[in-house]
């Protein structure tokens, strides 16, 4: 299956243009939150883990914030997005 | 006071969003607004544009840039570009709203603004209203989407009420009253121009416009910042949960965070989430000697709340004034609110049951009476 990542907290600024931060990502059915998680470090050599757990970066998935230390073994469906975002707002 | 301002830096220093802030100003928000739907384009009417061409990284990437902050704030979060203050709000109504993608134009709109007094959300969303009209054939000399040239003669001659500047000074509703158009196409609530939260990436932030005491203020309240988890108030059952939700819970809570952010606003106190509740507690028992807790800020907030919407009734506003125009609420084809729409009359009948508020737009005098005001009213 194929899920998107939109990958728009500013961590990523620095390791991806931003051009290029929107993936699609293949992945085995059923493959969860952390799954895709760790691909994503990987990929961008980036501990997005640690970005998820200490809550500079969070996940909206079916518009709403992923609560990740609860959530991150959610199955994943096929087409669905991920969008990496700051906790922060502008005004 | 002085114990709880040492806390307080120690808070600011600690928040994760400091170093962002600082960096990219408020207009860090501009990429993750866009992702979401939330900031919008060419009069509300698109949802997919080039975003980055106006968002904190461009600005630092193309611009020297002069930090500037508050009073003893150690995140200094604001930005100068060549001596204008640059925001997202100003990005996006002299920027996307108009179809303009290049800084040095929004910088120029942006000091005209600045410089002659002018709001630059209503400016802007007045201007689009302009370019909306002119696309349509209304406006015969009018002026163009992304025509930045053509936006900065035009914003001027509002400054001087001339030409075509003298119609768009008006705002919204009035430049549709003017032109004989129908009202459902300005762009605003209660005469105030919708600002760079498009109501539908946000369900309650639609019921904040539609509900606010001074219409469509996106302060009062930014319930979008609990939705993306930016500044939920979990000590009064305030919390992040689906962006389109129109549950009973979910006004429940925006009833409560708009009593909250009556009484955080008036408290002059930085809206970017980095203070929370107990802070607010602290400092007015600091301020006040009388010790509050956050349900008692909610109960504050109420009264507050109720005594403006009081004097608004007072002075004509009516429940026929609590709603979005038409314009705001066809469903974008494209972009990241998903073809939603808010149904502001569903969240509209349980937001007025909750708030003991009755169908003719007027509190009950029972909620009057619990809130101790029935006497301020008679």
């Amino acid at each position: 299956m194929t899920v998107k990542a939109v990958l728009s907290a500013l961590q990523f600024r620095k390791v991806l243009p931003h051009t290029e931060r929107t993936l699609e990502i293949s992945l085995p059915d059923n493959s969860t939150v952390k799954y895709v998680v760790q691909k994503l470090s990987e990929k961008v050599g980036i501990d997005i883990e640690e970005l998820l757990k200490s809550k500079k970066v969070v996940i909206i998935l079916k518009n709403r914030v992923l609560q990740y230390e609860e959530e991150a073994d959610h199955k994943l469906s096929e087409g669905e997005s991920l969008i990496f975002i700051n906790p922060l707002i502008g005004g | 006071m002085k114990e709880l301002y040492s806390q307080c830096l120690e808070k600011i220093n600690a928040n994760p969003g400091k170093e962002l802030w600082h960096t990219y100003g408020t207009l860090m928000y501009t990429t993750q607004g866009y992702e979401l739907g939330d900031t919008p384009a060419k009069y509300f009417q698109e949802g997919v544009f080039p975003a980055f061409k106006i968002s904190g990284e461009a600005l630092i990437e193309n611009y020297e840039v002069e930090n500037e902050g508050c009073a003893l704030c150690s995140v200094i979060c604001g930005h100068r570009v060549r001596g204008v203050k640059m925001e997202y709000e100003s990005i996006g109504s002299l920027g996307s709203t108009l179809g303009i993608y290049d800084l040095d134009y929004i910088l120029d709109l942006t000091h005209i603004c600045n410089e002659m007094g002018m709001d630059s959300i209503s400016a802007g969303v007045s201007l689009g209203f302009a370019m909306y009209l002119s696309e349509k054939g209304v406006l015969k000399d009018g002026v163009q989407w992304g025509n930045g040239k053509r936006a900065i003669e035009v914003l001027r001659s509002v400054a001087f009420r001339e030409g075509l500047g003298d119609l768009i000074a008006e705002g919204t509703l009035r430049m549709a009253q003017r032109l004989g158009i129908d009202p459902e196409e300005a762009a605003c609530v209660k005469g105030l121009e919708i600002p760079m939260h498009d109501p539908r990436a946000f369900s309650m932030q639609a019921l904040c416009y539609a509900t606010g005491i001074r219409g469509a203020c996106h302060m009062r309240s930014d319930y979008f910042t609990v939705d993306i988890a930016a500044a939920p108030i979990p000590e009064i059952g305030v919390v992040p949960t689906d962006r389109f939700e129109e549950s009973e819970e979910k006004v429940k809570m925006t009833v409560n965070h708009q009593n909250a952010k009556e009484v955080l606003n008036s408290g002059v106190i930085c809206m970017l989430g980095i203070f929370d509740i107990n802070d607010l507690c602290a400092f007015y028992s600091a301020i006040t000697g009388k010790e509050v807790r956050p349900q008692d800020i909610v109960a504050l907030g109420e009264k507050s709340f109720m005594l403006k919407r009081m004097l608004n009734l007072k002075l004509g506003m009516s429940k026929e004034h609590e709603k979005l125009p038409q314009v705001i609420l066809r469903p974008l084809k494209r972009g990241g609110t998903g073809g939603f729409v808010p149904n502001i009359q569903k969240t509209l009948k349980i937001y007025y049951s909750i708030r003991g508020i009755s169908e003719d737009g007027y509190p009950t005098q029972d909620k009057l009476s619990q809130i101790g005001i029935e006497d301020l009213v008679r």
